[in-house]
């Protein structure tokens, strides 16, 4: 009879021997923290990313201060005033003589939170009159810092949806081949070869110039997801085909072949969800070469257009030398992709080991 | 002699190995009688499965049907389109499994695979499907059928687990259960229980049941027809009664006193 043990599914024993994976646990709160600061974006930043002020040009940061002399007096910043040096170069002098305070939950740029709800309000800023620039500003006077929140909801769900395309792509033409093999097979992988045959980066570009120029900005993000599912769905249908010319062996696959199941029920049921421990960890370490391949486009200026931002384009600023030597602030969107991408990687590794039923001597 | 619900017909199966073709199954011919049991005996490697399988359009890829046909209420099952011939598996005919633990899905509980069946051929839904479940879980002698669709497969004894099959395979009421071996890796006791229960099936559910063994002794009590299979060749076939009390093949004869298995 059924064992009175309490029932703990693979899952869960995945999930207990990645949570003591203390490094994995870390880029999983970042990657969290990371999608929860793109999802609020509005309400978190400052400024909408389109609030621009020309009088701001590279403005550096501006910290923020909460002692006067000694004394607490809550956060506040200083004024900036622009000033030429003898090279005509812009210089801000911090203006200790004018001093705004920083206030919480205060109204600004007008936004949709969702998508759906109207409001003004933000978590932080500064009243009319000075301008808050927690990292720095862009070349136009625009919050760097609010940019990359606002960036991060394109360049974080770029990776999101394109992988979700692309593995249902790869997980049906795989599954189709691997389960009917022959000429089905043949022709399927032929195709998987001739788009894996052509480098990459290369095919990302050649399909983005086949993309009508005007596009709205709407529809080049779906262009961009779409060409970048379109190149990675090969690889993984080839892996998924091997895998499912095993399991098509097993017993109860044969089974449901004899219960008068069809083709595509047992594909969908009784072969792909045993693909599921490769499937997950795949997709952790593909999301990656999403966001990267979205930068890419973006920062040669083929993906995402100004004003909108993306991590990609707000990193084509860094094209020029001089601008890194006097604002370097304008290199931490490629901090960011760096965190993203590293956390995606440790974590899909992690996941790896910790679904492989090979490795569950470790698990203790 | 009554009516046949199956008709094998010179059945031949072969295998290509390299130049050589290798018959697996040669000139089989089998009428299975209505709502009777018929045994299909035979040591390993004799075809017993392979004719199962073929009866079903389900022989593996190397595995061809070199001539023959299978006639099913007067129909060629070798003319039917896969189409057609997936509206007979599971309706029509079932099949039970030796070793349930592989022949359920591992990820699914054994409810929602037979729910699987329920759906594809009957036009039940919803609630009414798990009361069918239940219904066929008690059919077939489980004893607590709401706890049993829940559980997993490995998470059952080998017994419930084949009872479970059983009810797997009679779930869209077919006409004819192809039972390959189905009780060689249970005990003893528990092999006369699904014996029972087969005897069970024919009796209240008017089903017609080809049971393949490799046990004489054991179909015996059971079946009424018994083909005895050796090599791909059928050798002796007829009452199971008169073929046990005489028989004329020495292969029998040696299954009788089971020196081969």
């Amino acid at each position: 009879m059924t064992r009175n043990t309490e029932h703990v599914s693979e899952f869960q024993l995945a999930l207990r021997s990645f949570k003591k994976n203390r490094l994995a646990v870390c880029c999983a709160m970042i990657l969290f923290i990371f999608y929860a600061g793109a999802i609020f974006a509005d309400f978190l930043s400052p400024y909408s990313y389109r609030n621009e002020d020309r009088n701001y040009s590279y403005c550096p940061p501006t910290p923020v201060r909460f002692f006067d002399e000694g004394k607490w007096v809550g956060p506040y910043i200083y004024g900036q005033t622009l000033t030429f040096n003898e090279f005509y170069r812009r210089v801000y002098q911090t203006d200790t003589t004018r001093r705004f305070p920083v206030r919480l939950f205060v109204q600004g740029d007008e936004y949709k939170l969702l998508g759906l709800i109207p409001s003004r309000l933000h978590l932080v800023g500064v009243q009319e009159g000075a301008r808050l620039y927690l990292i720095g500003a862009d070349s136009r006077g625009r919050d760097l810092w609010s940019r990359i929140l606002y960036g991060a909801q394109i360049s974080l769900s770029i990776g999101l949806i394109g992988v979700l395309i692309s593995f249902s792509i790869g997980l049906i033409v795989g599954g189709v081949a691997g389960f009917y093999g022959g000429w089905i097979d043949n022709v399927l992988m032929r195709l998987c070869e001739m788009v894996m045959m052509v480098p990459g980066f290369y095919l990302l570009l050649a399909l983005r110039a086949a993309v009508p120029d005007d596009f709205n900005s709407v529809q080049i993000y779906f262009a961009i997801v779409v060409i970048l599912s379109f190149i990675g769905w090969a690889g993984l249908a080839r892996i998924i085909r091997g895998m499912c010319l095993s399991l098509r062996e097993r017993e109860y696959v044969l089974a449901a072949k004899s219960l008068g199941l069809s083709d595509f029920k047992i594909i969908l049921r009784h072969i792909l969800p045993h693909t599921v421990s490769y499937s997950i960890a795949a997709v952790m370490l593909s999301i990656p070469g999403y966001i990267l391949g979205e930068s890419a486009l973006s920062l040669i200026g083929l993906g995402i257009q100004d004003p909108y931002a993306s991590w990609g384009n707000l990193l084509s600023d860094n094209m020029s030398i001089v601008r890194i030597k006097f604002a370097p602030w304008i290199l931490w969107p490629g901090v960011f992709i760096f965190l993203t991408v590293i956390s995606f990687n440790i974590i899909g590794d992690t996941l790896r080991d910790c679904l492989d039923p090979m490795m569950k001597a470790e698990r203790k | 002699m009554q009516d046949a619900i199956l008709k094998i017909n010179h059945l031949t199966v072969a295998v290509q190995e390299f130049n050589k073709e290798t018959l697996l199954v040669n000139d089989l011919n089998l009428e299975i009688p209505r709502n009777r049991i018929t045994a299909l005996v035979g040591s390993s490697g004799s075809g017993k499965t392979t004719t199962g399988l073929a009866i079903l359009r389900l022989l593996p890829q190397a595995l061809y049907m070199k001539k023959g046909a299978i006639v099913w209420e007067g129909q060629d099952l070798m003319n039917l389109s896969e189409n057609q011939m997936r509206l007979m598996r599971g309706k029509k005919i079932g099949m039970v499994f030796q070793e349930p633990l592989n022949a359920f899905n591992p990820v699914f509980t054994i409810g929602f695979q037979i729910g699987e069946v329920l759906k594809q051929h009957t036009t039940l839904s919803g609630p009414k499907i798990n009361d069918e479940i239940v219904r066929l879980l008690t059919t077939v002698g489980v004893d607590d059928p709401p706890r049993i669709l829940n559980s997993y497969p490995y998470q059952l004894s080998g017994g419930l687990r084949q009872r479970a099959m059983i009810a797997q395979a009679i779930a869209a009421s077919p006409s004819l259960i192809i039972a390959d071996e189905p009780t060689s890796n249970l005990d003893v006791t528990l092999q006369a229980h699904i014996m029972e229960l087969f005897r069970k099936l024919r009796d209240e559910l008017k089903m017609t049941i080809l049971l393949i063994s490799h046990d004489l002794g054991m179909v015996v009590h059971l079946a009424e027809q018994v083909a005895i299979l050796a090599n791909g060749r059928m050798v002796e076939s007829g009452e199971t009664k008169s073929i046990w009390q005489h028989p004329r093949h020495p292969f029998t004869q040696q299954l009788k006193q089971k020196m081969v298995i």
